[in-house]
């Protein structure tokens, strides 16, 4: 090294010089095809002796009860034909090892974490669940019970509250995207239900895998041994429905609720999916706005007035829609005040041109989050689902970080005018009157 | 396992550094000596606010978060009972910025009436936001005066109540700064694609001028052994009745810690555990129960925590736990119990180690702690735990005269 006065004597005035990778380059999953015809994507890399190995189910052509998949889906370690809930457990956990299931709408997913070394006894346990689930009664009964009191408590959350209204508002409470379980929804559960759409929605047919982390070949070599040989589970298909999106006309929505500190605002509409090339840019605009710590709504709304603790956009995509969404919860006695700031920083975004300094610094943040999300084999396999789930390939991370460097202050006008005006956008309080 | 190379400056400032070339990024961790326990019991839930002063800007940096996000960072903080803790993840080429912002902070803070003015009402936000406008949001601002009577542990890191924070002014930010944030009481970490003596180096540069300052004296009055059970009752627009137990227990650096751990693994780790197969799946009188350990430097606690069914009793689901808590007591856990919730954490330790700031973190807290390498013997001390040693813990902490109970009942 050499030892110039300016390796010794820091220049506290200014900031030291900042590089960005010119190139970034995302690792990509490698590709197998089990012998039934299941595709396995897998990212084999990291440094500690971990596994994760997910299946993921969809049925992308019609909806279904959302009460029912979520059911499905978080009962289906609760019981085989061999084993009671308590015993599946106590073999998961003796092992250290975890299942994780998670449900939306558009798909369902279960996913094992576990040691390398215990790889072969927790996969034989995941295989059991997933071909042999049993749906106990008494098990039914017990979420029944327990989902109904969360949900009780949910209700009493203004932000659960706004967010519940904002996705009926935006989709219409018949589609699964704008629609919330009941109490009555969970009253209506019935083992039949559970039992046929599992048999029909969780098989060989519906599913692709998803693994990461060190996946030696052997691991590979049993997943196509045990998941692979032939096809699995298929039972006559529940009749899924075609719902589509309903529109309504009123704007601005108020939920009261007694003795509210806070007001919960949601701001959103619906929007293009990821598959549209606008949806790139679109993700800068959100980002400029409140994608981070330093946008324009946080800098506005809680570090230059404080009324909240938070504020932020998010730019998202499901399968068959995208959404623009505003979220904060504020003090109540500035509820107005803070619609009304956020409306002007929407304003602003087709009036003016970002500046400059800001855009570099949005693009920069924006190129170390994308390293940060690309950093290791979880990450890498959640970026990989991301795109094969919506039938996309690796280019779509090029598109993004193109866009992410070369969006200009214009283009980024000319879609805030297109896409985010205040007049396209409904709006839900949900707070004290 | 995570290796390090360990270096401390003339000034006191001790730095650590984790290589790890296999990702293109870095992590900067700054962990102070300090937390909500060393507060004025008059000015509680300032360190916290102070945590959100440290963004305010410095002496020769205006904005802390600007430079971040423009060498592409992302950076936060926490708070807690005895410690605070700043980090930050940047693409490593970036990782003077870093050295930049956190040196000119730790050097000295710009103390700005306005940005203090600005955080105390985002500060209130948060308070509202995470206790006050959320059903059970409140419970650790009932139970931690019930447990506690005279160590500062008996107010939680948010502060006593809003009033303290609202009556902050710029010489408390200024006392509280000169005497706890110093090179002497920090540990500066870095991990990832980085090299040690280029670390140590930028840590020269940057760190090496700022003043030591005299050791702080802590001296926090001990909570005197309790003596009889405690309980209060509230009433609140929440959906169902709730239950909080909270046992005296012993610290996070007594070697007991381990035993205690494991203990309330068995009671709740999983859905393998003893509480939620008797107690929801069984006896069907919860809908949710945990049991862990605060994990605190001095004296910590217990809290075993339930929403309890409509139609049962607290002081019925109250019984239940109890007899669950007298079975460990009563019968050593069998070997394969106790191998389970071993293996869990030894599970759950590895997958922690996968994010690059987890390591950075239990570098720099283990070294505050006493020595950086423990983060490598973690392992060693759960195995060494035996059936024995926890059904000590038990005997010893589960004591009705050890106990305060929350009774928090639904209005309606």
């Amino acid at each position: 090294m050499k030892a110039s006065t300016e390796d010794i004597i820091p220049d506290r005035t200014r900031i030291p010089e900042i590089t960005i990778p010119e190139k970034i380059t995302i690792p990509q999953a490698e590709k197998f095809t089990l012998d039934n015809g299941i595709k396995v994507y897998s990212v084999n890399a990291g440094t500690q002796d971990v596994v994760r190995i997910e299946f993921v189910f969809t049925d992308k052509s019609t909806n279904h009860n959302s009460a029912l998949i979520a059911a499905v889906n978080k009962l289906i370690r609760e019981g085989t034909a061999k084993h009671s809930a308590l015993e599946i457990s106590e073999m998961l956990d003796f092992y250290g090892a975890y299942l994780e299931t998670e449900s939306n709408p558009d798909f369902s997913s279960i996913v094992l974490f576990t040691l390398g070394k215990y790889v072969n006894e927790t996969l034989n346990i995941f295989s059991e669940v997933l071909f042999e689930a049993a749906y106990p009664e008494k098990e039914i009964d017990i979420y029944k019970t327990n989902s109904k009191q969360f949900l009780r408590v949910n209700k009493e959350k203004v932000s659960y509250m706004a967010r519940k209204k904002i996705s009926e508002v935006l989709y219409g409470a018949r589609h699964p995207y704008g629609y919330d379980e009941t109490e009555t929804d969970y009253d209506s559960l019935n083992r039949q239900a559970l039992v046929d759409f599992y048999g029909s929605y969780y098989h060989s047919g519906n599913c692709i895998i998803f693994t990461a982390g060190k996946i030696s070949d052997a691991i590979i070599k049993s997943l196509n041994e045990i998941f692979g040989k032939k096809d699995w589970l298929r039972t006559k298909p529940t009749n899924g429905k075609e719902i589509t999106f309903s529109s309504v006309a009123e704007k601005k929505y108020f939920i009261p609720k007694e003795g509210a500190l806070q007001s919960a605002i949601r701001i959103g509409k619906r929007i293009i999916d990821k598959r549209h090339p606008d949806f790139h840019p679109l993700m800068v605009l959100s980002t400029i706005l409140g994608g981070y710590f330093g946008s324009r709504l946080m800098s506005n709304i809680r570090e230059d007035k404080g009324f909240t603790y938070g504020i932020g956009s998010m730019l998202g995509s499901m399968l068959h829609s995208g959404f623009f969404i505003i979220t904060t919860e504020v003090r109540s006695e500035v509820t107005q005040q803070a619609i009304e700031e956020i409306y002007k920083e929407l304003k602003r975004l087709s009036a003016e041109p970002v500046p400059d300094d800001e855009l570099q610094m949005v693009r920069n943040y924006m190129l170390g989050t994308f390293m940060r999300n690309i950093d290791g084999a979880f990450h890498l396999i959640d970026r990989c689902k991301s795109i094969v789930l919506f039938d996309m390939d690796y280019d779509y991370f090029e598109r993004h970080i193109a866009a992410v460097r070369n969006t200009t202050p214009e283009q980024l006008m000319q879609l805030a005018g297109e896409y985010l005006t205040e007049d396209s956008f409904y709006e839900v309080v949900a707070g004290k009157k | 396992m995570i290796s390090f190379n360990k270096h401390t400056l003339s000034n006191g400032l001790r730095v650590l550094v984790h290589e790890d070339n296999t990702t293109p990024l870095a992590a900067v961790n700054v962990l102070y000596d300090v937390g909500s326990r060393d507060e004025n019991p008059e000015r509680t839930g300032f360190a916290h606010l102070f945590e959100h002063l440290m963004f305010g800007g410095s002496q020769n940096i205006s904005d802390y978060d600007g430079p971040v996000q423009l060498a592409g960072g992302e950076n936060n903080a926490f708070t807690s009972n005895d410690i605070t803790n700043y980090y930050l993840t940047l693409p490593s080429s970036n990782i003077e910025t870093a050295f930049w912002l956190e040196s000119d902070r730790m050097m000295q803070l710009a103390f700005s009436e306005h940005t203090l003015e600005v955080q105390r009402n985002v500060v209130i936000e948060e308070f509202k936001q995470r206790y006050l406008n959320q059903p059970y949001g409140d419970i650790w601002l009932l139970l931690r005066p019930l447990a506690y009577k005279v160590h500062p542990y008996l107010w939680d890191t948010i502060g006593k109540n809003i009033s303290h924070i609202e009556h902050a002014s710029l010489e408390d930010v200024k006392n509280f700064f000169f005497t706890h944030y110093c090179p002497n009481r920090a540990v500066l970490s870095v991990a990832g694609n980085v090299k040690a003596d280029a670390v140590f180096s930028l840590a020269e540069k940057w760190f090496g001028s700022i003043d030591r300052k005299s050791p702080y004296k802590r001296n926090l009055p001990p909570e005197p052994e309790q003596k009889e059970k405690r309980t209060l009752e509230v009433k609140k627009k929440v959906p169902a009745d709730a239950i909080y137990m909270a046992y005296h227990c012993p610290s996070r650096n007594d070697k007991e810690f381990y035993s205690v751990d494991l203990l309330t693994d068995i009671l709740s780790g999983g859905k393998s555990s003893r509480l939620y197969n008797a107690l929801v799946k069984e006896k069907k009188l919860f809908s949710e129960i945990n049991a862990f350990t605060t994990a605190e430097f001095d004296k910590s606690m217990v809290v075993v925590m339930g929403k309890v069914l409509d139609g049962v009793k607290l002081t019925d689901a109250e019984r239940a736990i109890s007899e669950e808590l007298d079975k460990i007591k009563n019968l050593k856990a069998e070997e394969r119990e106790v191998q389970k919730v071993k293996n869990k954490v030894l599970a759950n330790l590895e997958f922690s180690e996968i994010d690059l700031v987890n390591r950075a973190l239990n570098l720099a807290y283990y070294e505050l702690t006493g020595d950086a390498n423990e983060a490598n013997r973690q392992q060693e001390r759960y195995l060494s735990v035996t059936a024995a040693d926890i059904q000590q813990q038990a005997q010893q902490i589960f004591r009705e005269e050890n106990c305060s109970v929350l009774y928090y009942y639904s209005e309606t």
